[in-house]
């Protein structure tokens, strides 16, 4: 599968992060293990357009706005 | 690592190192200036904070670390060698068991050494950029033991220096039920220092914690562990750590199969989801409103009347027994002090039950949850979704919900919302809505308090916006990605322990503070400054207060109320907001009436007095005074309360705000609602 934004991103499919949108918001995404190349999956939609995304054993809730910018493509 | 410019716009200068500030003495609570310091390091939500409030029980100060606005709180923690953690508050320990007091100091919840907020940038240069000698003697990591790998990434930097490091695992419970095993000893190996299994809501391991730290204490710095890959390039020193923390993950843990949804699970699928998620959101401030001002107050009413009542007539007996019942003294210490204590207890019940439902919000988990559903709509004026909680409670009264604040993470967010809380139109002020309605507008009395409260929404909007534009200008609001930790049944003690510690804390702030601007209204209205009377016997317009408020009149001419019986009130309001009305009745020397929904006699005096000051258009004024009564500083209080979270600074910067919104827009509205009227 082609490279997509979380936002287009399936629900309830192992993905491969290959970009989380750098500078301070990629900071902010590795101390939630967010980086590329991080598997996870997306559990459920939230109010307000986010995603709640497991990964690593944590759910991590992010917002529509850091869907956007992230980049993942469906795990092999 | 780059050095994130945005985070040091409200830590400007170096903060003191934790061990000088300890020794220098300082207002801090501390084992004394020889005592070892222990800080506190982890993620939020990861346990730190019940820990600390268990280590140290009542023996704590909270308060900003000095320099920044960033709240640190720093205790005295008991340890024996025989009963390792010695939490009692008046220790008896035998001396032979070789007590040693540590001062514990627990750091900002931060996730990374990356310095993203000032939070983070403080415990970045308290265990990272201080001299090796200013450092803590101990630095104790908590790591979340259902989410191993998302924790070890602090520890992985942490361990990047030479220092004394103890790795606290918590929530292994939590770890257990989603089929997770983690075993200390291996991580211990893996990671190069030791590790405790503790459990602070229910105050297990903390012997065996106490213990480490102490041996700890005597043992040389660990060496900083062996990296791979020493690079300056941050992408990949973060994929040497993370393959460091993969290495300690599957070298120390063990799951039992697929694990299946968890309770947590389930409820979030209810509690984050859209539509379900804010009206349960909703349902949640309903009940946190009707706590904290419909339980609240019949308690409030009862403190109110026994000081007003009993305590005042006892002081006023106890006065004419010694030949003192007219004298100044029975207005200083009936009007003055007995006035001052009494309005600060009645803000004890509504305090109490903020704090106790703040304490179960935070305990069970909700609040991450809250922050989510209500991200998107406060976005919008650049906060997170969190400080909807103290907004909402502003409309019940701006005390708690200015003590509400600190539910958020960064200390930017807590000033912004600060200086909002007093634009939400609180029920003190309802009354006196309430009372101008029925007086100027009659049978749309009721419309027009509605409307007060959409114009509340609207202040509150625009000046979120104003904010945002000027002194946050650039800084973008942060994205929200947050952990949802597991639901927990949160526990009486921690909730009273909590619960305890805020309250002190306001009391401490709030009491000089309260007590002292009674003090002070009283004394201004003793003064005589013309006429006849004499100190403590003055008629109120002759009195320096009087005179005061006749001077400032003529700024309140453009708004159609400058007439010193009404701009009188706003100085008393400037106390409290529900003496207006009885401060407009002592002026007119006619009765308070019982009912704010029918002024009677006063309504007239009021009437007219609008009529006159306004030249004709006494509804616009009426309006004008609404909305400035709405828009300026809510009460001494809320002063008080500020002054406690966000610091004298921002507090008078948030004084000169609201008189200059609340004059601009009473001013607008006087000048174009007399076009039409």
């Amino acid at each position: 599968m082609a490279a997509v934004s979380l936002a287009q991103a399936p629900l309830k499919t192992p993905l491969v992060l290959l970009d989380s949108g750098g500078g301070s918001l990629d900071r902010r995404l590795v101390g939630f293990g967010l980086r590329p190349g991080s598997r996870l999956v997306l559990a459920q939609r939230t109010a307000g357009g986010g995603r709640v995304a497991l990964v690593g054993g944590s759910r991590v809730a992010l917002g529509a706005e850091v869907l956007r910018e992230v980049t993942v493509e469906v795990s092999e | 690592m780059t050095e994130n410019p945005r985070s040091l716009v409200i830590t400007p200068a170096r903060p003191p190192a934790m061990k000088s500030t300890c020794h220098a003495g300082g207002s801090f609570a501390s084992a004394g200036p020889d005592a070892p310091v222990v800080s506190l390091a982890g993620a939020p939500n990861s346990g730190k904070s019940t820990l600390f409030n268990a280590l140290t029980g009542a023996r704590v100060t909270m308060g900003n670390w000095p320099g920044t606005t960033v709240e640190v709180s720093r205790g005295v923690w008991r340890t024996t060698r025989e009963a390792a953690a010695c939490t009692c508050v008046d220790c008896d320990c035998e001396p032979s068991e070789e007590r040693i007091d540590i001062t514990l100091v627990d750091l900002p919840g931060a996730y990374s050494l990356q310095p993203e907020s000032p939070d983070e940038a403080l415990t970045r240069e308290l265990l990272v950029e201080a001299p090796a000698e200013e450092r803590p003697d101990v630095c104790v990591v908590l790591v979340d033991a259902s989410r191993l790998a998302h924790g070890l990434y602090l520890v992985s930097q942490v361990r990047e220096r030479s220092q004394r490091v103890v790795v606290a695992l918590t929530m292994l419970d939590v770890a257990a039920r989603r089929g997770i095993t983690v075993d200390p000893g291996a991580l211990a190996q893996a990671l190069g220092c030791p590790v405790v299994g503790i459990d602070p809501r229910r105050r297990t391991g903390l012997d065996a914690l106490a213990a480490t730290v102490r041996s700890g204490l005597g043992s040389e710095e660990l060496p900083a562990r062996a990296r791979t890959l020493a690079t300056a390039d941050s992408l990949a020193a973060d994929d040497e750590r993370f393959g460091w923390i993969a290495a300690a993950v599957t070298s120390a843990t063990t799951e039992a199969g697929a694990a299946r949804a968890s309770l947590s699970d389930r409820i979030d699928r209810w509690a984050t989801a859209p539509v379900i998620g804010p009206l349960l959101f909703l349902g949640v401030m309903w009940v946190v409103f009707q706590v904290t001002i419909t339980v609240a107050a019949p308690f409030q009413d009862a403190l109110d009347s026994l000081f007003s009542g009993p305590v005042s007539d006892g002081a006023t007996a106890l006065l004419a027994a010694v030949g003192l019942a007219d004298g100044w003294l029975h207005g200083l210490l009936v009007e003055g002090l007995i006035a001052g204590v009494g309005m600060l207890l009645t803000f004890v019940p509504l305090m109490t039950f903020m704090f106790i439902l703040l304490a179960l919000l935070e305990d069970s988990g909700y609040l991450a949850r809250a922050a989510v559903v209500t991200n998107r709509l406060m976005r919008a004026i650049g906060l997170p979704g969190r400080a909807f909680l103290p907004l909402i409670v502003g409309y019940g009264c701006n005390v708690p919900a200015v003590s509400a604040t600190r539910i958020l993470p960064s200390a930017t967010q807590r000033i912004m919302t600060s200086l909002l809380v007093p634009f939400t139109s609180c029920t003190a002020r309802l009354t006196v809505f309430v009372m101008l309605g029925a007086t100027f507008f009659g049978s749309n009395a009721g419309t027009v308090v509605f409307g007060m409260y959409v114009a509340s929404i609207v202040i509150i909007v625009g000046v979120g916006l104003l904010l945002r534009a000027t002194i946050w200008r650039g800084e973008e609001s942060e994205p929200l990605v947050i952990d949802l930790p597991a639901y927990q049944l949160p526990t009486l003690r921690l909730t009273a322990s909590v619960t305890w510690l805020r309250l002190k804390g306001f009391l401490q702030t709030a009491a000089g503070i309260i007590v002292m601007t009674v003090c002070a209204v009283w004394l201004l209205q003793s003064v005589p400054v013309r006429g006849d009377g004499s100190f403590g016997d003055t008629p109120v317009e002759d009195s320096a207060y009087g005179v005061a408020a006749q001077a400032i009149t003529p700024v309140f001419a453009p708004a159609g109320f400058g007439s010193w019986q009404t701009t009188s009130t706003l100085v008393v309001g400037f106390v409290a907001k529900e003496a207006v009305i009885s401060s407009w009745a002592q002026t007119y020397a006619v009765d308070e009436p019982e009912d704010s929904a029918e002024p009677g006699d006063l309504g007239a005096k009021v009437m007219a007095e609008f009529e006159q000051s306004s030249g004709g258009h006494p509804i616009p004024a009426a309006l004008a005074f609404m909305v400035f009564l709405m828009a300026y500083t809510p009460c001494v209080a809320t002063l008080a309360a500020q002054w406690r979270e966000i610091g004298g600074r921002w507090t008078v910067f948030g004084i000169g705000l609201q008189l200059v919104v609340a004059w601009v827009l009473a001013v607008a509205v006087f000048q174009v609602g007399s076009l039409f009227s």
